[in-house]
């Protein structure tokens, strides 16, 4: 199983550096070992971005998580879009490419309450279903979470910088925070 | 991106006319209310993967305003008017008279001013949609937003997602004051709008 993909079309150079922007769309995961990428989650809301690094290996990874859970469902075609089915292709992935489970470090974004006042666990709910699937599903895998910045009601975009395993969370009128 | 291909023949061309009555009297709506003539600058019915989707809004970082409904009644589905704040600023200097505006959280005023534009724009498709159908669907109160596109879509597409990887979408762009100015309104329908068209044999065109 391949899951790093080809650097796409619309992957983007990052201004002043030689540094190239790699955009995980919805339910992709990504996996890349080279320094000069920039995995990027863009405009989460709902939605969950896991990235996974390994800083020995240098080897970086993220997944654009949907849903909570597949129900038992078949995803072949997008593992990336279910919390318990994405984050067990993302460390499969990893160690593909050379990453040691051990090392991984996890940190997490999104899982916003977009509408602002639904009610908890409702069904129009899916950000905080989603945190509370990503966090049961990393249990599941013995991954331990190392930051997150996640819920509110704002949108934001998370990007892992491949060569030093940095990680910003960037939002629309707010300041950068690194995680 | 293709055209839709949800319904076949004469359905998709029933479909077709159903969405762009009601797309024509949402902007007739809306122009009324703003007091200025707006044109329909096109129209597409389109059936995409959903990941493209913030793409139709500038990409999933580009910040805009949106007005957000839902829809439940014989059927469900989401309704989303956005605009650039560029656009909403001048939308919301006709309505409220000039002021000066920036990327700033909107007022209490505004966001209300925002909020009826939302909410006239999908009551009038949702009232010409359902008087072809012959249903009832019923709009929830507007819920403003002013964020990354990908983040205002993210709940609609998580919903449509659950049982399709690809959207069906209606969308259409508009100018204002001549081309100064455009908006997207954005239809997400749940199958089951679609699956009433086949009843319908007197909405074509």
């Amino acid at each position: 199983m391949i899951i790093t993909q080809p650097v796409k079309p619309e992957s983007q150079p990052v201004a002043g550096s030689d540094e190239t922007k790699v955009v995980v769309g919805l339910e992709e995961i990504n996996v890349s070992r080279d320094a000069k990428v920039v995995l990027a989650c863009l405009g989460l809301g709902s939605c969950i971005a896991v990235s996974g690094y390994d800083p020995v290996a240098r080897v970086g990874g993220m997944a654009h998580i949907v849903l909570p859970d597949n129900g038992g469902k078949a995803c072949e075609g997008s593992p990336g879009k279910y919390a318990n089915t994405g984050i067990p292709r993302l460390m499969e992935g990893m160690m593909e490419a050379g990453a040691l489970k051990s090392r991984i470090i996890i940190k997490i974004a999104g899982g916003a309450r977009i509408f602002g006042n639904v009610k908890e666990g409702s069904l129009l709910d899916i950000g905080f279903r989603n945190l509370a699937a990503v966090k049961q599903a990393l249990i599941d895998n013995g991954l331990n979470l190392k930051n997150e910045n996640t819920g509110g009601s704002h949108g934001r975009s998370l990007l892992l910088y491949v060569s030093s395993g940095l990680t910003l969370v960037t939002s629309a009128m707010r300041e950068n925070i690194e995680l | 991106m293709a055209q839709v291909n949800a319904t076949a023949g004469i359905e998709t061309d029933v479909w077709d006319g159903l969405i762009k009555k009601g797309m024509i009297n949402a902007l007739k709506g809306l122009s009324g209310m703003v007091g200025e003539e707006m044109a329909v600058k096109s129209i597409a019915i389109e059936h995409i993967p959903a990941r493209d989707m913030p793409d139709m809004l500038g990409g999933a970082e580009n910040v805009v305003v949106g007005v957000y409904i839902l829809f439940d009644g014989a059927s469900h589905g989401h309704i989303l008017l956005a605009h650039q704040p560029e656009v909403t600023y001048a939308l919301l200097d006709i309505l409220l008279g000039p002021a000066p505006r920036s990327h700033r959280p909107l007022t209490d005023m505004e966001r209300s001013a925002i909020g009826e534009m939302g909410n006239i724009t999908g009551t009038f498709f949702l009232n010409a949609v359902a008087d072809e159908l012959g249903v009832r669907l019923n709009p929830s109160p507007p819920i403003i937003l002013m964020d990354m596109a990908g983040a205002i879509l993210d709940i609609a597409l998580a919903q449509i997602l659950e049982e399709r990887d690809r959207v069906f979408v209606a969308s259409m762009e508009y100018s204002i004051k001549g081309a100064t100015a455009a908006g997207n309104f954005i239809i997400l329908p749940n199958p089951g709008l679609l699956k009433l068209v086949p009843a319908l044999d007197r909405v074509a065109g």
